[in-house]
C-alpha cells in the first residue's frame, strides 16, 4: 500500500517536472499547417548552426579533459 | 664561498601549470579588484583614473538599487534554497528502496539538469507569457491569466518557481546517492523498535545524511546568490527593478555604466554575504556522527 502511494506520488511530481520540457517539445513541432519537423531541418539554415555546434563541443571537450587531467 | 643553486623540489614542477593559472585567473584578479574598490576606474579613460579612498564603499551604503538588489537576492535565496533541499529530501525519500521504474524516476528529475540554464530561461520566458502555457492552462479551468513576469509583485516569485524545478531533480539525486550509504541494518533496526515513517526519517535518516545536506545546502546557497543569467534573459531586472539582482548589478555597474570601481565593491559584498551564509549553513547541518561526508562533484 505504501508503495503504491509512493509510485502515484513519484508519477506526479514527474509529470510536474516533465510538462514545461514536453510543452517545449510540443511547441517546436507547431507549425502554420500542423504538426511537422520543419524547424528541426530550418535551424541549421537560420545561421551558422553548425559552426555554433562545434564551438560548442571544442569548450566541453577542452575543460573535461582538463578538468580530469590537471 | 660555493654557490649552491637552488633547485625545485620534482613536486612543484607538477604542480607548477596549476599554480601559474590559479595565479593569474583567481589571486590576480582579486587582489587587483580589491585595489580598484579605492579607485575610479573607467577602462575607456584609463588616464582619468582618481583614488578616491572608501568613498565606493560609502556610496553603497545610500544606493537605493543596491538595496533593491540585496533585497531580491536575500528574498531568491531564502525562498528557494530551503523548498529545493525539503523537496530533493522528500524525493529521494520516496525513492528509497526498490520501486518499479525507479531509473526512469532519476532520468525525468535530472532532465533540467542538462539543459542551458539559458534554455530553460527561454523556456519559462514563452511558459509565463500572456499567451503562454500558464495561462492556457489556468484558463482550462476557468482561472484569469496573469502577466506573471510583468508584474513586478509575480515577477520576483515567478523565477524562484522556474530555479526550484530546474534544481531539485539534481539535488534530489545527490541525496539519494548519499542515502545508499545507510547501512540497511539501521533501517531494519528501526523496523524492529517499530518506527514508523516520520520516526525513521527523523532519527535514521535525517542525522545520517547531515553532511550531504550541508553540502547542498552550501552548494545551493553560493549558485542562488549569484543568480544572473536567468534574470538577464527573463527581466532584465524589471518590471520596476522587482527581479533586479546582486550579480545583475553588478555587471550593469560595471559593464554597462563602464564603473569599476564601485562595482568591486559590490563584488565584495557578494562574495562575503554568500561566504557568510554559506558559513551558517554548514555550521547548521555539521555532521553529529562519524559518517564521512559527501564530497564535491
Amino acid at each position: 500500500m505504501m508503495r503504491v502511494m509512493r509510485m502515484v506520488l513519484l508519477v506526479a511530481l514527474v509529470a510536474v517536472m516533465a510538462y514545461p520540457l514536453a510543452w517545449m517539445i510540443a511547441i517546436s513541432l507547431k507549425t502554420a499547417d500542423g504538426p511537422s519537423l520543419r524547424y528541426y531541418g530550418e535551424v541549421w539554415q537560420a545561421g551558422p548552426f553548425d559552426r555554433y555546434f562545434i564551438n560548442s563541443f571544442v569548450v566541453a571537450a577542452i575543460v573535461l579533459v582538463g578538468n580530469i587531467v590537471c | 664561498m660555493a654557490t649552491r643553486r637552488f633547485v625545485l623540489p620534482p613536486v612543484a614542477w607538477f604542480l607548477l601549470p596549476w599554480a601559474v593559472v590559479y595565479a593569474a585567473f583567481f589571486v590576480f584578479p582579486f587582489v587587483f579588484s580589491f585595489a580598484l574598490a579605492f579607485l575610479d576606474y573607467n577602462p575607456l579613460n584609463v588616464a582619468g583614473t582618481r583614488f578616491v579612498g572608501t568613498e565606493n564603499f560609502a556610496r553603497l551604503f545610500g544606493d537605493a538599487a543596491f538595496h533593491g538588489a540585496l533585497r531580491n537576492t536575500v528574498l531568491f535565496v531564502v525562498g528557494t534554497v530551503p523548498l529545493t533541499t525539503a523537496a530533493a529530501l522528500a524525493l529521494a525519500g520516496l525513492m528509497r528502496g526498490s520501486i518499479p521504474l525507479k531509473g526512469a524516476f532519476k532520468a525525468a528529475l535530472f532532465l533540467p539538469s542538462i539543459l542551458s540554464v539559458v534554455v530553460i530561461s527561454l523556456l519559462f520566458k514563452l511558459f509565463y507569457a500572456p499567451g503562454g502555457a500558464l495561462n492556457e492552462a489556468l484558463a482550462r479551468f476557468g482561472l484569469a491569466g496573469h502577466g506573471w513576469l510583468t508584474d513586478p509583485s509575480t515577477a520576483l516569485p515567478a523565477i524562484m518557481v522556474m530555479d526550484v524545478w530546474a534544481a531539485v531533480g539534481y539535488y534530489a539525486i545527490v541525496l539519494d546517492a548519499a542515502r545508499t550509504s545507510i547501512p540497511d541494518a539501521l533501517y531494519e533496526a528501526a523496523e524492529l523498535e517499530g518506527a514508523g515513517a516520520w520516526a525513521t526519517f527523523r532519527h535514521v535518516t535525517f542525522p545520517l545524511l547531515k553532511p550531504a545536506i550541508a553540502f547542498v545546502l552550501v552548494i545551493n546557497t553560493i549558485r542562488s546568490f549569484q543568480v544572473f543569467v536567468e534574470v538577464l534573459v527573463m527581466t532584465q531586472g524589471g518590471p520596476l527593478g522587482s527581479t533586479n539582482t546582486l550579480v545583475l548589478y553588478l555587471y550593469d555597474t560595471a559593464f554597462r555604466r563602464l564603473d569599476y570601481g564601485y562595482a568591486s565593491v559590490v563584488a565584495y559584498a557578494v562574495f562575503l554575504l554568500s561566504g557568510l551564509f554559506s558559513i551558517v549553513a554548514m555550521r547548521r547541518f555539521r555532521s553529529e556522527t562519524a559518517v564521512e561526508g559527501a564530497r564535491p562533484l
